[in-house]
């Protein structure tokens, strides 16, 4: 089934784009022409736009914008990257849990979801991010995981209650399976594609988020860099400074457009039978 | 002449009962029958009788809404199931009573190889992953599976239907378990595979002296595989009779009934004829709610002999013959019977 997708163009064109950036961001020391953080000269290279020397040219701190989205890319990939891993965790266990409880557990649990979802995510994360005070890497890590799996638990859960309700599963019973060898070995299988393709499908959508917040200066802080951070180091003058904001923008709608497209062709390879209709 | 054993597998009073919207539903109400070591046991009746919810019972896999009423008694090889713990209870569940499900393309797992669903049987009941997959190939190659090893590797859509529901017997039968539960084992298959499957039940059941209780709405399968039969009716046993006693003289208007609504192939030659085929005999009606099982003779509305006492006086289980029994005001005052007259 993955054979399927590395047949796949567009899959191609987006995994190996994805790839690339990925090598980007681990090789940044190699690859950046600068120090992202140094103030090269303070004077002389101040609102640079693009030229030779500096591609994307330089910030009013007089540091080199490429060098800065390199390393940005280091701090919102993995950002994302965590984030959703600690989201597909929180939502994993969630949904098996109400799925394999009994009605009244799965009623509760599932109430508690309902008010979870009602809260708009954005809302929330800007409400934490606000009250928290200082906020470290670590710690918008786990605001932005722990407020972005509700849905995913909702779908895992019914994607456990429906392989639950499956004649093997009956037949699993019969033949003497505990709870737990159940759950690893007959439920779990058929919800990992919902898990995979979900989880790719939320990396982008965290790649946003976080830019949006480190941009409204509540997420990553300066002077580390993000793709969010240096739009927000030019958003007082964003037409006179275009170079800032349209680089590290092109770099997120770039890797956003990737991953989804990487999701929805990763969700169309996985078996359909297997995946709910959404 | 000493006492005759104890059987293995003794039912005492079952019932069941699922709460609905529309009430109790009491599914089986006080179903009471032995199944001897090595003996192989029919159960028949039509959708909805509660013969399939009678063998969930049997190993307590009815789940809530559903419940076994506390006045059962299920006593197996000894001990009482309705006793033992979740883990207890598990324990026996495979090892000791297994079960062999309808339809073999749902009751196996599309997304592991035949072989690991029958090794992980082995597994479950604490056996080690080699000697687990070793029995597997080696309980597949008992079942007929040609070249077991390889076909192990198979997932289930890569085989045919006889196949899968020799992987799914394979399942039942590697812990050497003392009663199999068949719950309409041959009712998915073409019909010369249904009797390859029934000879290889019947065989695998001789090699390893496995009682069976096999489940079906098809008297031809329960003729041929059984030498005792139980008939459901309405979540209670109507008639139950040696399997020759009973086909040479049902007792029960509704075994007569099923009877009569098998085809018979001197009813096609009759239509070679030209002049007219005899219609396929039916029983008018269907099975009452278990909502709302009637007072009286549950089976009184479809029945051409019912009178008056019918409505009035549950019928008890009358003996009618040697180990013959039947739920029928007839078996008191046979004059009443009604003979449908044949066309």
């Amino acid at each position: 089934m993955l054979g399927r997708l590395a047949r796949d163009p567009w899959a191609r064109v987006a995994g190996i784009g994805l790839l690339l950036l990925v090598l980007v961001a681990v090789f940044a020391p190699a690859i950046a022409p600068y120090d992202p953080n140094r103030q090269l000269d303070i004077i002389a290279l101040k609102d640079r736009p693009p030229s030779l020397a500096h591609w994307f040219g330089t910030d009013p701190y007089g540091r080199d914008v490429l060098s800065r989205v390199i390393f940005g890319a280091r701090i919102s990939l993995a950002v994302a990257v965590l984030a959703v891993l600690a989201a597909t965790t929180a939502g994993l266990a969630y949904g098996a849990v109400a799925g394999m409880a009994g009605p009244r557990t799965d009623a509760v649990l599932m109430r508690v979801l309902d008010v979870c979802l009602a809260v708009p995510r954005v809302l929330l994360l800007v409400a934490i991010t606000a009250l928290w005070g200082e906020i470290s890497l670590a710690t918008l890590i786990l605001v932005l995981g722990l407020t972005g799996w509700f849905t995913l638990g909702r779908m895992v859960r019914a994607d456990v209650r429906a392989v639950r309700a499956r004649e093997f599963v009956l037949g699993a019973r019969a033949l003497g399976a505990s709870p737990t060898r159940i759950l690893g070995r007959h439920v779990l299988p058929h919800v990992l594609s919902t898990v995979i393709v979900w989880a790719t499908l939320d990396i982008g959508q965290v790649i946003l988020l976080e830019a949006g917040l480190s941009f409204l200066g509540l997420g990553v802080q300066p002077p580390t860099a993000s793709w969010g951070t240096v739009m927000q180091d030019g958003a007082d003058r964003l037409a006179g400074l275009w170079w800032m904001s349209v680089f590290p923008g092109l770099a997120i709608v770039l890797t956003v457009a990737a991953v989804a497209l990487l999701g929805e062709r990763l969700r169309d390879a996985l078996d359909p039978r297997d995946l709910p209709h959404r | 002449m000493t006492a005759p054993p104890a059987p293995l597998l003794a039912v005492r009073a079952l019932r069941t009962t699922f709460e609905t919207d529309a009430g109790l539903a009491v599914a089986v109400d006080g179903v009471s029958f032995d199944v001897g070591a090595g003996e192989a046991v029919g159960l028949v009746g039509e959708s909805g009788c509660g013969k399939s919810v009678t063998a969930l019972s049997l190993l307590r896999l009815v789940r809530p809404p559903g419940a076994i009423d506390t006045g059962s008694e299920i006593r197996f090889d000894g001990g009482d199931l309705l006793a033992l713990d979740a883990d207890a209870i598990r324990r026996v569940r495979g090892a000791r009573i297994s079960m062999i499900f309808q339809e073999p393309m749902t009751a196996l797992n599309p997304v592991h190889p035949v072989g690991d669903q029958v090794a992980e049987v082995v597994r479950a009941h604490g056996g080690g992953a080699r000697d687990a997959r070793e029995r597997a190939v080696e309980m597949l190659r008992l079942t007929g599976i040609p070249d077991p090893a390889v076909r192990a590797r198979q997932y289930p859509h890569q085989l045919s239907g006889g196949m899968r529901q020799r992987v799914m017997i394979a399942m039942a039968l590697v812990m050497h378990p003392a009663l199999v539960i068949a719950d309409e084992p041959t009712t998915a298959l073409d019909v010369t595979v249904q009797a390859q499957i029934l000879d290889l039940l019947a065989d695998l059941r001789a090699r390893l002296g496995t009682a069976l209780l096999l489940i079906t709405h098809d008297l031809g399968v329960i003729a041929e595989s059984t030498s005792r039969v139980i008939v459901m009716y309405a979540g209670e046993i109507v008639e139950e009779a040696p399997v020759t006693a009973l086909f040479a003289a049902p007792h029960h208007p509704y075994t007569r009934g099923l009877m009569a609504a098998i085809p018979r192939l001197d009813d096609a030659r009759a239509a070679d004829g030209g002049a007219r085929r005899p219609r396929l005999a039916d029983i008018p009606g269907s099975v009452p709610p278990a909502t709302a099982w009637p007072a009286g003779c549950r089976f009184r509305a479809r029945c051409a002999s019912a009178w008056d006492r019918c409505a009035a006086e549950h019928p008890p289980l009358y003996r009618v013959g040697e180990r013959h029994v039947s739920r029928c005001h007839l078996a008191d005052e046979p004059g009443r019977r009604v003979v449908a007259s044949t066309p």
